[in-house]
């Protein structure tokens, strides 16, 4: 406490001067003295800052619990790119702390982005030399930020599902990417990279991902953290590659009490991909000799490369619960024709094998008659008999804001639909500067509607659940 | 016909202009140097003091600021000010005992927000109104506070008082129009935050011109003086010939 005081009070200590220093005309040592002082001042608001929004809570470590189901899923995905949650001193205490006080249960904070893991990861050490990435160690002081986060999101009760956002992306420039190129796919030209492909076209037509709105100049480039200008595709069929990710959600599984992993759409195989070698050969073997059709859209390659992932995603599957019983495997794919035609994610047959225990589709859609024509969808259906499925729904980017008025009515349409919760893409424009109205409004806007507890989903989350109840629409709004 | 022989008629012009000023006012060019650095100090600090103050301040709309943020918002902006004039000021405690209670006062006047927060309205006409109006409030009770640190060194210190409330009106007023227009523009909030950046920036400068000005006139025969503090005079006596004092 002492050292404290001295600490906040040495900026306005005035240390002895010689008697010369009366003299009007300025001294340098008196402006080295100022210098001083302003620097303690700065200091001085900084550790005061640290204090008034860190929570002594967050040093107590948590032990390894099973959270019941929540009645309705309200969950947030907390990235590293155009965030600076990750690397402010007090950003995930001050993030856990307001998500809990609004309502929240779950969190899918990332672990696995542009080859780079945001936990330390020995397997991803063995093969680049880093086991974490080096700005978030820095700005941790060597800590590891998974193991705070986990910690405090269950004494919030919160869930948290460390979110292996990259999936088997990796920018082309990377460590991994540049010292195994061999693990790499490739287009039916040669080309290693996504940028300027067929699905990028496809994709701002069909749907929205937060890397398409990617531009370019200094402002944008810093506002995405650093965004890569491409991208390859690690081969979800080569060995090597599916060990190290088996290897890192080992890693996750074992050595944090987390409820479970999360993947998304970058778990896949981009249709344009699957010419490498190593596929081809593959390919070769199981078909006599034949080599792979020039179309990556034909059916039956599609089938056959679709068929390999869904393999491995059955391993995983196993993996996790061999290491975790009690964890979740979620994924949060697109809406399942797109991901199946154009990412080879046959995620309505991972549902029925029973491989995936959540699902949180994205449905980012500023229209809401398109935003419901997904919702009403079949393969949503089907897999909400199944498993908890919940919408994902987009609270904008610093370049496209949305309005909490959209928020709102496409929570309470996925609600109306009996969706087991909803989630929502990203964290910093929930409530921020990057929104439009401001964080305090937002905060407020957010408190009202989750507390307007009208979800029945509780009774839906189950596989149990009867055809009977499905067709019993529109249901009773239930108050807990 | 080159660059150079177009601008050196009027460059020569503007020095011959400066000089004529600084002999009307007889301004020595250390008088020039020495205000220039302390408008420097004053300017950067107090903008980078509220850049910080944003750690712990979260901006919002009318009422969406808790008073004790402000206040601690207000506070630190008027301490780091402090430590630039510490040194020039005859009694630098009364300044800052002054600068806090003026704050204070704000509080108790629901006015010690308004560095933080922004109108509701889009509208820009208003803005300016309501920008004029509530920095001209926190100026004058501001200025209010520190006349009374200045009066016994300063000549006419009761000037201050009207120079800084109009400073703070333009000021706000600047944020509260150029917030609302970037927001608008670009559909973020972060809008109305680059908006208070650029008129704290415009306070700094501004009040930093008007504290150098009155300083400068300042009573007695030294102008822009820096005083030693009350410890650095008790340490030196300590240090003379004959001193008990074992420092």
């Amino acid at each position: 406490m002492r050292s404290l005081l001295s600490i906040l009070i040495w900026p306005f200590r005035t240390r002895a001067q010689p008697l010369k220093a009366q003299q009007p005309k300025p001294q340098p040592k008196q402006f080295r003295q100022f210098r001083q002082s302003l620097i303690g001042f700065i200091l001085a608001g900084c550790l005061i800052a640290a204090c008034w929004l860190s929570p002594a809570a967050a040093k107590s470590s948590a032990q390894p619990r099973i959270l019941n189901a929540p009645a309705e899923i309200r969950g947030v995905w907390i990235t590293n790119v155009a965030s600076g949650i990750l690397f402010s001193p007090w950003g995930i205490s001050r993030a856990i702390n307001q998500l809990a006080d609004l309502q929240f249960n779950t969190v899918y904070p990332v672990v696995w982005n542009r080859g780079k893991a945001f936990y330390h990861s020995d397997a991803l050490e063995k093969l680049t030399g880093q086991a974490i990435a080096p700005l978030l160690s820095w700005m941790h002081w060597g800590q590891d930020p998974l193991r705070e986060m986990v910690a405090l999101s269950h004494q919030q009760n919160l869930r948290i599902l460390p979110w292996f956002e990259y999936g088997f992306m990796v920018p082309i420039k990377s460590e991994l990417a540049q010292q195994h190129p061999d693990w790499l796919t490739t287009r039916r030209n040669g080309s290693r990279s996504l940028t300027d492909t067929l699905i990028e076209n496809a994709l701002t037509d069909d749907t929205f991902t937060p890397e398409t709105e990617a531009s370019k100049g200094f402002l944008a480039n810093l506002l995405n953290s650093g965004a890569p200008d491409q991208i390859a595709w690690l081969n979800p069929m080569h060995p090597a590659v599916q060990t190290l990710l088996l290897d890192m959600v080992e890693e996750v599984v074992t050595r944090y009490p987390v409820d479970g992993i999360q993947f998304d759409d970058h778990f896949s195989l981009p249709v344009e991909f699957g010419y490498d070698s190593y596929t081809l050969s593959l390919y070769r073997a199981e078909h006599l000799g034949q080599p792979p059709p020039d179309n990556p859209a034909d059916e039956d390659w599609i089938r056959w490369r679709a068929d390999k992932l869904s393999r491995f995603v059955e391993i995983l599957h196993a993996r996790v619960k061999a290491k975790c019983p009690t964890c979740q495997l979620s994924l949060s794919p697109n809406p399942a024709k797109f991901a199946y035609r154009f990412y080879l994610q046959d995620w309505r047959l991972w549902v029925k094998k029973g491989w995936i225990d959540d699902l949180v589709v994205q449905v980012y859609r500023d229209d809401i008659a398109q935003f419901d024509g997904e919702l009403g969808k079949q393969a949503l259906q089907e897999a909400s008999d199944r498993i908890p499925v919940s919408i994902g729904i987009l609270t904008g980017t610093w370049q496209r804001p949305i309005s909490f008025e959209q928020i709102k009515q496409q929570i309470e349409h996925s609600r109306d639909r009996q969706f087991a919760g909803v989630s929502f893409f990203y964290w910093d424009t929930l409530w921020s500067y990057f929104t439009p109205e401001s964080p305090a409004q937002r905060r407020q806007n957010f408190r009202a509607i989750l507390q307007d507890t009208r979800s029945p989903t509780a009774t839906k989350t189950t596989a149990t659940k009867t055809a009977a109840a499905k067709t019993s629409l529109p249901q009773q709004h239930v108050s807990f | 016909m080159s660059l150079s022989s177009l601008s050196e008629p009027i460059t020569h012009q503007l020095a011959h202009r400066l000089s004529i000023l600084c002999k009307r006012w007889n301004l020595q060019p250390a008088d020039i140097t020495a205000g220039a650095l302390l408008w420097l100090a004053w300017t950067g600090t107090t903008w980078l003091a509220f850049a910080l103050s944003l750690l712990f301040v979260e901006i919002g709309e009318t009422g969406e600021v808790s008073w004790l943020e402000a206040a601690l918002g207000g506070c630190w902006v008027g301490v780091s000010r402090w430590l630039v004039l510490r040194p020039y000021l005859r009694h630098p405690t009364r300044w800052i005992i002054a600068t806090v209670a003026s704050w204070l006062l704000l509080v108790l006047l629901h006015l010690c927000a308004v560095g933080w927060v922004v109108p509701g309205t889009p509208n820009l006409l208003l803005r300016g109104g309501f920008g004029v109006l509530y920095g001209g409030y926190v100026g004058l009770g501001l200025g209010l506070g520190q006349w009374w640190g200045l009066r016994s060194q300063v000549h006419q210190a009761w000037r201050w008082i009207p120079l800084n409330a109009g400073i703070w009106a333009i000021g706000i007023a600047l944020a509260w129009i150029t917030g609302g227009w970037l927001r608008a523009a670009s559909g973020l909030f972060l809008g109305e935050v680059v908006g208070l950046l650029i008129g704290w920036g415009a306070i700094a400068a501004l009040s930093g011109i008007g504290i150098v000005g009155l300083l400068y006139e300042s009573k007695g025969e030294d102008k822009l003086k820096r005083y030693p503090s009350s410890r650095a005079l008790t340490a030196a006596k300590s240090n003379a010939p004959g001193s008990k004092s074992p420092y």
